[in-house]
């Protein structure tokens, strides 16, 4: 397990690159595909919600579909 | 097989691969080593052609049809074979290798071939050689093994039906763009797409790669799906059909691999997923697309096998594969870490690794034609592999908690092999242009932009920022995820079982009723014709001539009147 404080200042230089990346798009003018696509921060919300989509989907069909890994045995 | 001195790189692995088991230990060491290198250099100088081209019942074969796009894909399947030779050197079972190089060396000469037939043949070959592959892994590879089997041996079925109907159609064996008017384009379609993955026959994959052992399955992991890949960029580029069920594939991939548990079975998924981006590519069809599904089939096909390799070393040194057991090993196996890693990042199209450069043309070209909707869904895609394969392998695997596992890296051969494979997938990264080079159209596509580099970075660290703060919901169970194969592993038995009942009930019933008319039959026979029975006994003779003399008499009265 790492250690609490390794762990703190791992979260900090992640939430700090986080922000590095976000930062960027007051510099970079990134041009857009489709319009929505070119707004500020647009790709750093769009995957964070798909991801979070993504998982919760597949925790609702895991609810139907998942079984104890010895099902097939007989 | 040589012709003015072209050696075929195929059948030379092959015939390789058919002689290992006659080898002393050293020997085929050696031949491990030397065999898969000497043939990278000879699939490296294939003159572009046609050539070893033979007559047969009135068709053309040709063995070697070399230009771009099947030199791209036979390069990287040498590649590939190179490196996981020298992997599985420690593999007590000699078979395996020995028929890994039987596997390797068809995918070779079926992506080489230039007709149908010759590439059928390779194919099946293909199919046997894999399964024996399987069956050298664990306990329960038996089983898994003959489900594969059959799903391949059903799919080449279909694949020769659509064959046959093509070939005496166009009276031509030639394998090039093939003509979707006719019924039997979409046998062949339907044949190729099983060994793809595509749904519903996806669950082969899951099903039996995790089962072989732990250097079987880096093998396995390169040839059939992307034979079929290759299949369909030749010949079918541009069917529409394809979009959709690439975009089904990798959301297919995506959803299971984050329930699972099996670290290989996550890789499997990831597999079905990786390849439906390609998939998507071809549906696409323009000249980029087809080049960034070439190209990220080459860069997949590394990147995989390092992924699975670093997921071998873990099995082989740890004995485990189950998330629920690891975990905790980044102490004691940083180097198998390290190279899992960048495989991951890689996956995940990482900017500086070969994803990066090979999955954005794909979506690219999505752009340029226009498809709104399957753009934002490469998008999510992108964010979700980062998800199911970019963290969370890494993450159960060498951290979350400490497993308390004894490890240590793997032997020298097998560090050599994923040091070398995580060379390659950051030199892809770093110098495009090698790879582009070797494209079938001109690229006109340049994919470090800083527009595009920060766009990469924060969607990728954005989905990493979900994984952590989700991290509760994804912990891992000891469970797995039915697929569309429950219809033939369970479903199908319920339905022999079930019947199966009623079925013997009345079967039952009808020869109850049939055995009792048999009966009835017997028993009047007996009465009339058993010992007792009237016409069973013996008469006099005086009884004879009297019933004669009456017979007669009644024919004179008869007569007379």
């Amino acid at each position: 397990m790492l250690s609490k404080i390794s762990k703190r200042t791992i979260w900090i230089i992640f939430i700090s690159l986080l922000i590095i990346t976000v930062s960027g798009d007051f510099f970079i003018h990134r041009h857009s595909n489709f319009g929505i696509d070119g707004y500020f921060g647009f790709p750093a919300l769009f995957g964070f919600l798909c991801c979070i989509f993504l998982i919760i989907l597949s925790k609702i069909l895991g609810l139907f579909l998942k079984r104890q890994d010895n099902y097939y045995d007989e | 097989m040589m012709n003015n001195m072209i050696i075929h790189p195929g059948i030379l692995l092959i015939i390789c691969g058919l002689l290992i088991p006659l080898l002393g230990n050293n020997l085929k060491k050696f031949i491990t080593f030397i065999v898969p290198a000497l043939c990278f250099i000879i699939v490296l100088q294939l003159p572009h052609g046609m050539h070893l081209n033979y007559e047969y019942m009135s068709y053309n074969l040709t063995f070697l049809r070399v230009d771009e796009l099947s030199k791209i894909f036979a390069l990287v399947f040498t590649i590939m074979i190179v490196f996981s030779s020298i992997f599985s050197l420690n593999q007590k079972n000699k078979t395996e290798i020995s028929t890994a190089f039987i596997y390797g060396g068809s995918a070779i000469s079926a992506v080489l071939s230039g007709d149908f037939i010759s590439l059928f043949i390779f194919w099946e070959i293909m199919a046997i050689s894999s399964t024996i592959i399987i069956w050298m892994g664990s306990k329960d590879a038996y089983k898994s093994g003959l489900r594969y089997l059959t799903v391949h041996l059903f799919g080449g079925v279909v694949l020769l039906i659509g064959i046959i109907g093509y070939v005496s159609l166009k009276e031509s064996a030639d394998f090039s763009l093939i003509d979707r008017t006719n019924i039997y384009a979409y046998l062949i379609l339907i044949g190729v797409l099983i060994n793809a993955g595509a749904p519903p026959f996806s669950g082969w994959i899951s099903d039996s790669y995790p089962s072989a052992s732990w250097s079987g399955t880096v093998f396995l992991s390169a040839f059939t799906t992307k034979t079929a890949v290759y299949f369909l960029i030749r010949g079918y580029p541009g069917t529409e059909l394809l979009i959709y069920i690439g975009i089904f594939m990798i959301f297919y991939g995506i959803v299971y691999a984050i329930l699972e548990n099996d670290m290989r079975r996550i890789l499997s998924y990831s597999i079905i997923n990786q390849v439906g981006f390609m998939i998507t590519g071809i549906g696409i069809g323009t000249e980029i697309a087809i080049n960034g599904a070439a190209s990220h089939a080459f860069a997949h096909i590394i990147y995989k096998a390092l992924l699975l390799m670093s997921a071998g070393s873990v099995f082989y040194i740890t004995g485990k594969t189950k998330c629920t057991d690891l975990g905790g090993l980044y102490k004691t196996m940083p180097i198998t870490m390290i190279c899992g890693i960048i495989g991951a990042l890689s996956i995940s199209a990482f900017p500086f690794t070969s994803g990066f450069i090979t999955k954005s043309m794909i979506s690219q070209s999505a752009v340029y034609e226009n498809y709104t909707i399957i753009w934002f869904l490469l998008l999510a895609a992108s964010a979700g592999v980062f998800l199911h394969a970019g963290i969370k392998f890494p993450w159960f695997v060498f951290f979350q908690k400490d497993a308390k596992l004894k490890a240590k890296d793997p032997p020298k051969n097998m560090q050599f092999a994923m040091i070398s494979l995580s060379i390659i997938c950051i030199l892809i990264g770093i110098f495009p242009n090698v790879l582009y080079q070797m494209l079938p159209y001109d690229v006109n596509y340049i994919p470090y932009t800083f527009d595009h580099v920060f766009f990469q970075l924060q969607l990728l660290l954005f989905s990493g920022l979900a994984f952590f703060l989700m991290l509760k919901y994804l912990k891992r169970t000891l469970t797995l995820t039915l697929e569309f194969d429950w219809f033939w592993r369970k479903f199908s038995k319920i339905l022999i079982k079930e019947f199966d009942i009623h079925a013997e009930r009345t079967a039952s019933n009808i020869m109850n009723k049939y055995i009792k008319i048999f009966d009835k039959t017997i028993k009047t026979l007996y009465k009339h014709h058993g010992p007792s029975g009237i016409l069973g006994r013996t008469w006099p003779t005086g009884n004879m001539a009297f019933w004669t003399t009456v017979i007669l008499a009644s024919y004179l009265i008869i007569y007379l009147l």
